[in-house]
């Protein structure tokens, strides 16, 4: 099995099977274009811790079948291999996600946003925004007109 | 989206020593003191890497850097906010409805920021549920006060005469100009909740052009509101009517490219006309036929098998299912499947005419059949059964019920024949018949 190099944003380099490095499309593309090569891929939007968890979770996840089925991957539960992997902190857990958009690894984007979104789930707005640090940028007009049009969905 | 990386502050107080503090105790980086400098440093490249913090550093010698909240690409933030709306309930992903948890936390962010708000809202507003009055009211109220068209979000609505009447869905097809999927159910009839008629929705396929799913429960059809729906509806591909419909009411919706075509009568034995089955043969996308408490249903049958010559009736036909069924013999069955077969799913009730050689040639002739439910086929027997489990290489799921001669032991001897009457097997049962 041939080895692929990959350079992170900090010239952090790491040796990967391919086809654990081909789980991103974007690598998978870059080799097709190219073809056989001896230097290493630079991937100047990923930082070597980032990488590092993102390798880890492609070597996991090799064998997987590529599921191309939109509907499917989303609404299957996040498995208990992954929701251990993505016990990280909120920095690291975003960093993925955006690693995982860049390299499009869309299972690895999923179930980064499947965790975000349980983050969420069952949450007050101001209990979102804390958890998140998020500033409320509405002015008090604009929360009170949201909150009279979405008045409808409060309970059901 | 921000993160929750603390203020780290380093305080200098003349010659004595310095002190590095941060004011978070969560991360652990508490009360740092010179020591620990590298472990600083460690800590302030890494919330410096991320180029969004900002360093200030007051006359006192004080250094304050504090991270900026942190916004994810809208394009992140709306798969996350889609993953809020999905339900891992199975009767909820059954039946396609949001469930009640789904619509508050989508409501909880349209109050998060302005971000949260643009990419949640659109979504809250895209399916809208009522089971009472208050809600709807406070809907229409929030349509009548908001200066956006919010109703342009809304592209499905389910509904029934508990929580609409009719006044109230005449205003509000008037702000839902994109709906597709319709739903309305008369479930009580008494004063206090009138029946949801054809005073108002005689109007709604001119409002609502865009529909392509239409299921009305309990609410008959009038001839200028089924024209108008033919008129206007031209997108319309599911139609499920429980209720009364004319003799002429599918001919008026030719032009419609029906594919789901579900017709429930309100009173049993209603009479299935040949001009309504011929009317049916114009929808030649039809993929899902189910008519329920019609007959004679063999109708469906006879007149499709007279048809071949001039081009087969409904030739993607997927999904059939019929009641009422007694006239149905093997010869007509044999000869609608051999020209149906791209057939999933069969559902036959009182057929009590077919043997097992209609088993026998769905065996041949439908490749792909995965799904049947058999009700009250006297005619079957546990061994053409097995045989026909046996020689369908896609079956995944057969029900026999009241099915006199199936006998659960004679088809898979694990099974208990208690459940004769209604013998379920799914996948593993159908391995361990073609097994053995």
């Amino acid at each position: 099995m041939s080895n692929v190099r990959l350079l992170s944003s900090d010239n952090e380099e790491f040796v990967v099977q391919k086809e654990v490095a081909e789980r991103s499309v974007l690598i998978k593309n870059m080799l097709e274009d190219v073809g056989e090569t001896d230097s290493a891929i630079p991937l100047p939007n990923v930082t070597a811790k980032v990488l590092k968890k993102v390798i880890e979770w492609c070597d996991h996840h090799s064998s997987d079948p590529v599921t191309t089925d939109e509907t499917e991957r989303r609404t299957t539960d996040i498995d208990e291999w992954d929701q251990k992997f993505m016990e990280v902190d909120q920095e690291t857990l975003f960093d993925i996600i955006l690693a995982a958009n860049y390299l499009d690894i869309k299972p690895l984007l999923d179930v980064g946003c499947k965790t975000v979104a349980n983050m969420i789930k069952g949450k007050t707005a101001e209990e979102i925004r804390k958890i998140f640090n998020i500033v409320n940028d509405f002015t008090p007009e604009e929360e009170a007109q949201i909150r009279k049009e979405n008045e409808w969905a409060e309970d059901r | 989206m921000g993160n929750e990386v603390p203020q780290l502050t380093q305080r200098t107080d003349g010659t004595k020593d310095n002190q590095y503090e941060s004011d978070d105790t969560e991360h652990g980086y508490c009360h740092f003191t010179r020591g620990d400098i590298k472990q600083i440093k460690r800590y302030t490249e890494e919330i410096l890497q991320h180029e969004r913090s900002t360093i200030q550093v007051k006359s006192d010698g004080t250094v304050i850097i504090t991270p900026h909240p942190r916004q994810l690409p809208n394009e992140i933030l709306a798969r996350i906010i889609h993953h809020i709306d999905e339900t891992t309930q199975p009767a909820y992903i059954l039946f396609g409805s949001r469930h009640p948890d789904q619509q508050r936390d989508l409501h909880a962010c349209t109050l998060v920021n302005r971000q949260f708000y643009a990419l949640a809202n659109p979504l809250l507003w895209q399916e809208l549920e009522f089971h009472d009055t208050i809600h709807l009211q406070r809907l229409l109220d929030g349509l009548a006060a908001s200066e956006q068209s919010l109703g342009n979000h809304v592209r499905k609505i389910q509904l029934n005469n508990v929580a609409c009447t009719d006044a109230q869905l005449l205003l509000l097809m008037t702000h839902v100009r994109h709906l597709e999927t319709l739903s309305l159910e008369n479930v009580n009839f008494t004063n206090d909740f009138p029946p949801i008629t054809n005073t108002s929705l005689q109007h709604l396929p001119r409002y609502c052009s865009q529909l392509t799913s239409l299921k009305l429960f309990n609410i008959g059809l009038s001839d200028a509101t089924i024209r108008a729906i033919g008129q206007h509806c031209r997108r319309l591909c599911q139609l499920t009517l429980c209720g009364y419909l004319s003799d002429d009411g599918l001919a008026t919706l030719a032009s419609c490219p029906l594919q789901r075509l579900q017709l429930f009568h309100e009173d049993i034995e209603n009479m299935l006309t040949e001009k309504m089955v011929m009317d049916m043969i114009r929808f030649q996308d039809l993929t899902h036929l189910d008519l329920s408490l019609f007959e004679p249903s063999s109708l469906i049958m006879t007149i499709s098998n007279n048809k071949i010559t001039t081009g087969v009736p409904w030739p993607h036909l997927k999904y059939l299912s019929l009641d009422l069924c007694y006239d149905i013999d093997d010869a007509t069955l044999i000869c609608f499947i051999k020209t149906h077969p791209h057939l999933q799913e069969i559902r036959l009730k009182e057929a009590r005419a077919l043997t097992d050689a209609s088993l026998a040639a769905m065996a041949v002739s439908l490749c792909d059949l995965r799904r049947c439910i058999f009700e009250m086929m006297n005619g079957i027997s546990s061994r053409g059964a097995r045989q026909w489990i046996q020689n369908c290489q896609r079956l995944k799921r057969v029900q026999f019920r009241q099915c006199r001669q199936i006998k659960a032991t004679d088809i898979l001897e694990t099974l208990d024949d208690d459940n004769s009457d209604y013998l379920c097997l799914d996948e593993h049962d159908i391995a361990k018949i073609r097994s053995g």
